[in-house]
């Protein structure tokens, strides 16, 4: 017994119904695959930015916002720690080192951030390129960052400005834009990948950001040293700083330390959990949407299967006019179903992760974290539910086409 | 048919009626305790007015009806007293359907309308089948070629439905109208090949209202109403269709 002449014949002959069914079923699938795969390529994706950030500290108020504005480097305008307690913080023992971070310049719309070099070398990981920076006039950039090592550039106040760098000798003649700073640089290093936003992002020593804004550089006047230790009689306030702990131990004395009245102290895991219940509620959303669009999907999946069987039926009589066994006929009939809800969710499968892949990119472009869209387990087992529902369902009109007596089906197909 | 010297008869409808219910629901006596006799080799013409039952009767013969009253015997098969699944498998063996409306399968070509039958029973088709297949289409001189049968002419199509009937060469041939609306020579090459398939054993048995095809058959049965008013001999035209071998 081989239906799939028959099979092949019905797919046909409904090729342009049959691919509208296809489409339904792989429009359905492909929206609950993508929902669930880009939800966890951005877990994923932000667990992995947040991963060599230990401990931050920043001004007592939301964990989110200074998360976002630490690891993530969104704009925020967050309080500052006082300068007491950035003094502290900075010159801590306890910590293997603290970096704080000063943000509100940037180059082509790119954040330029003060640091210090330790914590440039530990997101990093050993640079791609060049050397970690030595002076004030010096910075490191991200993986991705247009700047090459050697170029010069200033950078420019507010994280708006999309002010192209220059070359040696227009930065040196005065004719710079209206918003950038008179202090010139030099990229000498560049970063390995880290997934994150710091990517796209331009590190300059910490010193420099707080002199071009009019503050003391942490150092004693007209020094031009860098880094740790901090004059805490000129150390300014900061919006935050990331401290790497020699142990985990010690990680959790200074959290414990840093959490007061003055100050709030956390791992970002803890502020990404939080976060991610927020955006758990918006995916259960997301996925009640998802039911009710497969719901519809179904309904029309059964209305589907009773329109094209009603209009195979003809061939179905034949066929057992013929003296097709029964068997015969179910397969072909359960099968002309059973492949187009195949080719659906197939399709439907590789759309939802094309439709992922797509939604990771746009939101990498904007964002700066590396998102990888994967289809995972979940993702399988709707696609199966939704395979196995639409082969149950296919058996039903297979199943009446048996009940029907042939002498009456004969006559009125 | 009935004989004075009766051989053992192939087919035999014993008292047959069956019935159905029409659109308003009322009961329509299609048969009515329809008796006759068919013997392997005579080919037997069921002629009648329209709605006289002629379809059928055909259909009871084939076990596609269920009857009400009687019996149809293959040999020793009581075929009427077979569930539908067993009637659907005697009719695959024993018998080639030919309807009126041909009942090809549009989407498929020419060849796989034919060897559609096999595949009932085969999951890959045997070389001989399909050599049968071509050897049919090249008899019947059907056009050999690729494409569904859709643009085949009213002819060409009724003689793919004669070679998808003969694939698996039933002892049986069962046709309804099989010259309804050919013109004379396909009409023509219809008869010619059903007298060939009697002369070669087979029964053949068709509805007619061609008298044409009706001359070739050995007997006639006449419905009316569901009833079997006459039936008798006949001499058999024989002659040769000029271009038949």
């Amino acid at each position: 017994m081989n239906p799939l002449l028959v099979i092949w014949a019905s797919l046909r002959q409904y090729r342009f119904s049959a691919l509208a069914f296809v489409l339904l079923i792989a429009a359905g699938t492909s929206l609950s695959v993508a929902i669930i795969s880009q939800e966890r390529a951005l877990r994923t994706g932000s667990a992995r930015a947040a991963d060599r950030f230990d401990l931050v500290v920043a001004a007592p108020g939301s964990r989110t916002d200074a998360l976002l504005t630490s690891v993530f480097l969104q704009p925020g305008a967050a309080r500052l720690l006082s300068p007491e307690v950035t003094a502290r913080l900075l010159n801590d023992p306890n910590a293997s080192f603290v970096s704080p971070l000063a943000f509100g310049d940037s180059i082509q719309g790119a954040p330029v951030v003060g640091v210090t070099a330790p914590l440039v070398e530990h997101l990093s990981n050993g640079l791609a390129e060049g050397r970690l920076f030595v002076s004030r006039q010096e910075a490191v950039v991200g993986s991705a960052s247009p700047l090459t090592v050697g170029q010069k550039f200033r950078p420019a106040h507010g994280v708006h400005t999309q002010h192209e760098p220059e070359d040696d000798d227009h930065d040196v003649d005065g004719h710079a834009h209206p918003d950038t700073h008179d202090t010139v640089l030099t990229v000498v290093g560049r970063m390995m990948p880290t997934g994150s936003p710091w990517d796209r992002a331009v590190t300059i020593p910490v010193e420099l950001v707080w002199e071009a804004h009019g503050l003391p550089s942490g150092h004693p006047e007209g020094s031009t040293e860098i880094g740790a230790p901090f004059d805490p009689a000129r150390t300014p306030g900061i919006p935050a700083a990331v401290v790497h702990a020699k142990t985990v131990a010690s990680a959790y004395k200074l959290r414990h330390a840093y959490t007061t009245n003055d100050a709030m102290a956390f791992f970002p895991a803890e502020a990404l959990i939080q976060l991610y219940s927020v955006v758990g509620d918006v995916r259960q959303l997301m996925s009640i949407l998802a039911v009710i669009t497969q719901a519809l999907v179904l309904l029309a999946i059964v209305s589907s299967v009773v329109i094209l069987l009603r209009l195979l039926m003809p061939q179905f009589v034949t066929l057992r006019a013929l003296g097709a066994p029964r068997l015969y006929v179910f397969a072909a009939s359960w099968g002309f179903m059973a492949a187009l809800v195949l080719a659906g969710v197939a399709i439907g499968l590789l759309g939802g992760y094309a439709l992922s892949f797509g939604i990771s990119h746009w939101l990498s472009n904007r964002t700066g974290i590396a998102l990888t869209p994967t289809l995972g387990e979940t993702e399988a087992l709707i696609g199966l539910a939704i395979l196995s529902i639409g082969l149950v369902l296919a058996l039903v009109p297979a199943a009446r086409l048996q009940r029907r007596p042939l002498a009456k089906a004969i006559a009125k197909y | 048919m009935t004989a004075s010297v009766d051989p053992p008869a192939m087919l035999m409808a014993d008292g047959i009626s069956a019935s159905f219910s029409d659109a308003a629901g009322e009961r329509i006596r299609a048969l009515d305790t329809v008796s006759a006799r068919f013997h392997a080799g005579s080919m037997v013409a069921v002629v009648g007015p329209s709605g006289s039952g002629k379809t059928t009767l055909i259909h009871a013969l084939a076990g596609i009806v269920s009857l009400s009253a009687g019996e149809i015997r293959f040999g020793d098969t009581v075929i009427s007293r077979l569930n539908e699944k067993k009637r659907d498998a005697w009719r695959y063996q024993n018998c080639g359907m030919i309807f009126q409306d041909f009942r090809l399968i549009e989407e498929l070509d020419i060849f796989s309308n034919v060897i559609l039958p096999a595949t009932f029973s085969k999951a890959r088709v045997p070389q001989d089948l399909k050599r049968r297949a071509r050897d049919l289409l090249e008899r019947f001189e059907v056009p050999h070629r690729s494409g569904t049968v859709s643009g085949l002419s009213r002819g060409q199509r009724q003689r793919v439905a004669l070679a998808r009937a003969l694939l698996m060469d039933p002892p049986i041939v069962l046709a309804d109208e099989p010259t309804a609306s050919l013109d004379p020579e396909n009409g023509d090459r219809i008869a010619h090949e059903f007298d060939r398939l009697a002369r070669s054993g087979k029964l053949v048995i068709c509805i007619t209202h061609d008298e044409r095809l009706a001359a070739y058959a050995s007997s006639a049965l006449t419905m009316h109403d569901g009833r079997l008013v006459h039936e008798g001999h006949q001499r058999k035209v024989s002659r040769q269709v000029p271009g038949i071998p």
